[in-house]
């Protein structure tokens, strides 16, 4: 595993409620499909973005937000990348590892 | 009915007011969509029902469970589903231990359509999840084998109608699963169903001809397995109903609902025990009116009229062609050997199709496999095609003679495996991969077991030999039951399995026990394969797997599955 | 508190009485002036047997919507004890509810802060043409 953490932080994922889709919390608090355009929250800021997050999933169309553990690894092209920690939270955001070509990221799915 | 004036083979026919049910039911559920839209359903109110539309949020998108009542599909039906998966879906659609079918990648703002395209054929999501009464499932040969001594779709028809939001009991403490039977062994795990029911024939003479049924209650896998306990032996048909009323009654009134865990009726059956639980069924029943809940043999008679029967030709000399076949092609006459089951009828056979190829995940079949099956069930079964509760499908009546063309025709789709009932017949939950539940990936190691073992000539040596997986304690790949079973754990962040043994669903119900301490994936893998090894060595006089564990016990196999640890 | 009637909105009421002794099942017996009773959820209807001569509105509670005792209450009310008065069911309800209610012999819903809104109601009254059970109304009632 290439990349160190030096910080433990969270994603803010949820569900769109149209479409079930896995969306993320970018930096403007929008929802987008893209695991690379989530923000990464350090812990101490993650329970005031999840409960801000709560409180306008409804306005937003999305459902079931929680926060997902991430530690920063070193992407391709040198930026830090966001990682969900967890195996459960790895086949949520890349897709079952059966069939990882069921993902989103595969399906050419419009964003949410 | 005769199936020559078009009507599907296999299972109840609808009328209008059935269709008209559904239209009315797709209403209702596309208005409390608009609701939540809204906002006028908030999430909690709207979850549980869309559950009840077969509706759930899992780990990567909304999955939808179809109904298939009593396991049975006409060609039609199953066309419709392969259109579904195509169109709606990626192109799969997987099949449950309850003889449902689920589709994996669905979108909410797409179920109004779909469940209108399955309205078109008689097919809907109603009561697949939510705390109701669920899919009556049957024994997958019913109407077919020949040991059968009764037919239970026509009651198991009744049953899905009476519990069919049904007003008194679709707010129930937790889900409820019913089965029914009508074969001498029980093949639908009676004994693991919160109501398990065996039909028989009358006997004649006092008795009558009527059926009747012996009622098993508060039996059931998940995460406290408990074998149902006997409640009456032998319900006359008239009966029935009400004897399913009182029962629901007293669950309802008193099933826990304070801890999600402990809310199924196994839990109240083991908390005040079977003696007072039957006499609160008896008072329930002493209050009522026998005549209003009397389920009269004209109404069944009216039921048993909307199931058509094949039109079976007169027998030929059947039985010495497919003879011939399997003199002439050694792997066919195997696959005779494990996937077939001898008909009620002369010159027919009961056809098992296997969706267990080796690597392949139990239970899944493409969108193109569902197409050709439907082809095939036209050609070779009357256009009618069954689920079973194992995750395999079945072809209830082939001529003998076709035996042997249709698996050349199952081949070409890759569904011929003949390993039913066998080790590489492995019952599998979907597992991390695809619920929110799961502590671990359950499909992953069925495939790679399922690879290990993939030589038929070795399953056939090894015998009859049912693996359980489960990903989680949630238990839906019921590995209690399996004579091997397997559980996922997490270990501190890791995928762990723990060995179970001597599990059995059917007139000898038993609970696996744990061999010993969890196992890593690869381990594991290795640790069945030297059971399996130790099994071959110790077996006496053809005994199978279950006999010899029961035999000698867990010990040996204890040590050679952690042999080299 | 406003309240819904299950049999068909505009018809003349005939419930709708507000009761100032509202007791609950332990009470009861003691509250002698009493014409209502509140129930709880495991409440257990036999033991209303001695008060129905001078009952006229039972309440069952739903402290959740999917809290499903109150129509076992209901319906046993009806069927065992022939209860002709009034069933109000009161608590976190749905319309969604309604024609489960109305089918296990309720009469009137007090209708929850959050649904409040009667065409809701109406609507999910005339959802469905046809019940696979029967039902368990007071005389002279149609579903």
């Amino acid at each position: 595993m290439t990349g160190l953490q030096t910080e433990k932080g969270v994603l803010v994922t949820a569900n769109n409620l149209l479409s079930g889709r896995i969306v993320w919390r970018d930096s403007q608090g929008q929802w987008v499909c893209s695991i690379a355009k989530a923000a990464w929250i350090p812990d101490g800021q993650a329970e005031e973005v999840l409960a801000h997050s709560v409180a306008t999933a409804g306005a937003k169309g999305v459902v079931g937000v929680y926060t997902v553990a991430a530690r920063l690894v070193d992407a391709p092209d040198g930026r830090k990348q966001a990682e969900p920690v967890t195996m459960r939270e790895r086949i949520r955001a890349f897709g079952p590892s059966v069939h990882p070509d069921f993902a989103y990221e595969r399906h050419g799915e419009k964003e949410a | 009915m005769s199936a020559s004036l078009g009507q599907p083979v296999g299972h109840y026919h609808y009328n209008t007011v059935d269709r008209h049910f559904l239209q009315e039911r797709i209403a209702e559920f596309e208005d409390q969509i608009r609701r939540r839209l809204s906002g006028r359903l908030s999430e909690d109110e709207f979850k549980p029902l869309r559950l009840m539309n077969g509706l759930y949020l899992q780990l990567h998108a909304y999955m939808l469970r179809v109904a298939i009542p009593y396991g049975i599909l006409d060609s039609r039906q199953l066309r419709k589903l392969g259109e579904i998966a195509g169109r709606y879906d990626r192109d799969y659609g997987h099949f449950t231990t309850r003889q449902n079918i689920q589709f994996n990648w669905i979108k909410l703002e797409d179920v109004a359509a779909i469940l209108r395209e399955l309205a078109s054929v008689d097919m809907h999501a109603i009561q697949t999840s939510g705390n109701c009464i669920r899919n009556v499932t049957s024994d997958e040969y019913a109407g077919a084998a020949r040991e059968e001594v009764m037919d239970p779709r026509i009651h198991a028809e009744i049953l899905r109608q009476w519990s069919t939001l049904h007003p008194e009991f679709t707010f129930l403490p937790r889900k409820f699963k019913i089965a029914i039977s009508g074969s001498p062994e029980d093949r639908v795990a009676a004994r693991f169903h919160d109501i398990g029911i065996l039909a028989r024939p009358g006997r004649g003479g006092a008795e009558g001809a009527g059926p009747f049924f012996r009622i098993f209650v508060g039996g059931g896998l998940g995460r406290i397995p408990v074998i149902g306990q006997e409640l009456f032996d032998s319900v006359p048909e008239e009966q029935l109903l009400a004897m399913m009323e009182a029962i629901l009654r007293v669950y309802n009134a008193y099933g826990r609902r304070d801890n999600l865990y402990k809310s199924r009726i196994k839990i109240l059956v083991q908390t005040i025990g079977i003696e007072t639980f039957r006499k609160e069924v008896e008072g329930e029943l002493s209050r009522m009116d026998p005549e209003h809940y009397r389920l009269a043999p004209e109404h069944v008679a009216e039921i048993r009229a909307r199931f058509a029967e094949p039109d079976f030709s007169p027998a030929s000399d059947g039985r010495a062609v497919l003879e011939q076949h399997m003199a002439q092609d050694a792997a066919f006459a195997r696959w005779v050997s494990h996937n077939t089951h001898a008909h009620r009828v002369e010159g027919y056979i009961i056809a098992s199709v296997s969706l267990k190829p080796p690597g392949g995940i139990p239970g899944d079949v493409t969108a193109s496999q569902m197409q050709r099956l439907a082809d095939l069930a036209e050609k070779y079964s009357f256009g009618e095609i069954r689920v079973t509760h194992l995750q395999n499908l079945v072809l209830g009546h082939v001529r003998q003679e076709a035996l042997y063309a249709l698996w050349q025709d199952l081949r070409e789709i890759g569904l011929a495996t003949p390993n039913l009932g066998l080790i590489g017949d492995i019952v599998s939950c979907p597992g991390l991969d695809y619920c929110s539940l799961a502590n671990a990936r359950s499909l992953p190691i069925a495939q790679k077991l399922s690879a290990r073992f993939a030589d038929s000539a070795l399953q056939s040596k090894i015998g009859a030999l049912n693996i359980n997986i489960s990903g989680c304690i949630n238990a839906c790949g019921h590995h209690h039951a399996g004579a091997i079973g397997l559980l996922g754990v997490d270990k501190h962040g890791d995928e762990f399995f723990q060995i179970l043994l001597g599990g059995a669903a059917g007139d000898n119900a038993a609970i696996g026990r744990i061999l010993g301490p969890a196992l890593s994936e690869r381990e594991t893998v290795d640790a069945v394969a030297r059971i399996i090894d130790c099994y071959l060595e110790q077996r006496q006089d053809g005994e199978n797997f279950a006999r010899t564990v029961s035999r000698l016990g867990t010990g040996l196999f204890k040590e050679a599955a952690y042999a080299t640890l | 508190m406003q309240l819904f009637d299950l049999h068909g909105g505009a018809s003349a009421r005939q419930y709708g009485r507000f009761y100032d002794l509202l007791p609950s099942l332990a009470e009861l017996p003691e509250q002698k002036e009493a014409r209502a009773v509140l129930l709880k959820p495991e409440d257990r209807i036999e033991a209303l047997a001695p008060f129905l001569d001078r009952l006229e509105l039972v309440v069952v509670q739903f402290p959740g919507f999917r809290d499903g005792r109150g129509f076992t209450q209901a319906r046993a009310l009806r069927e065992y004890l022939g209860f002709e008065g009034e069933i109000r069911a009161e608590g976190h309800i749905l319309p969604d509810q309604a024609l489960f209610l109305k089918r296990c012999g309720v009469d009137t819903v007090v209708l929850p802060k959050t649904h409040n809104n009667p065409q809701d109601w109406d609507h999910q009254l005339n959802r469905f043409s046809h019940y696979y059970q029967p039902d368990f109304l007071p005389e002279g009632q149609t579903s």
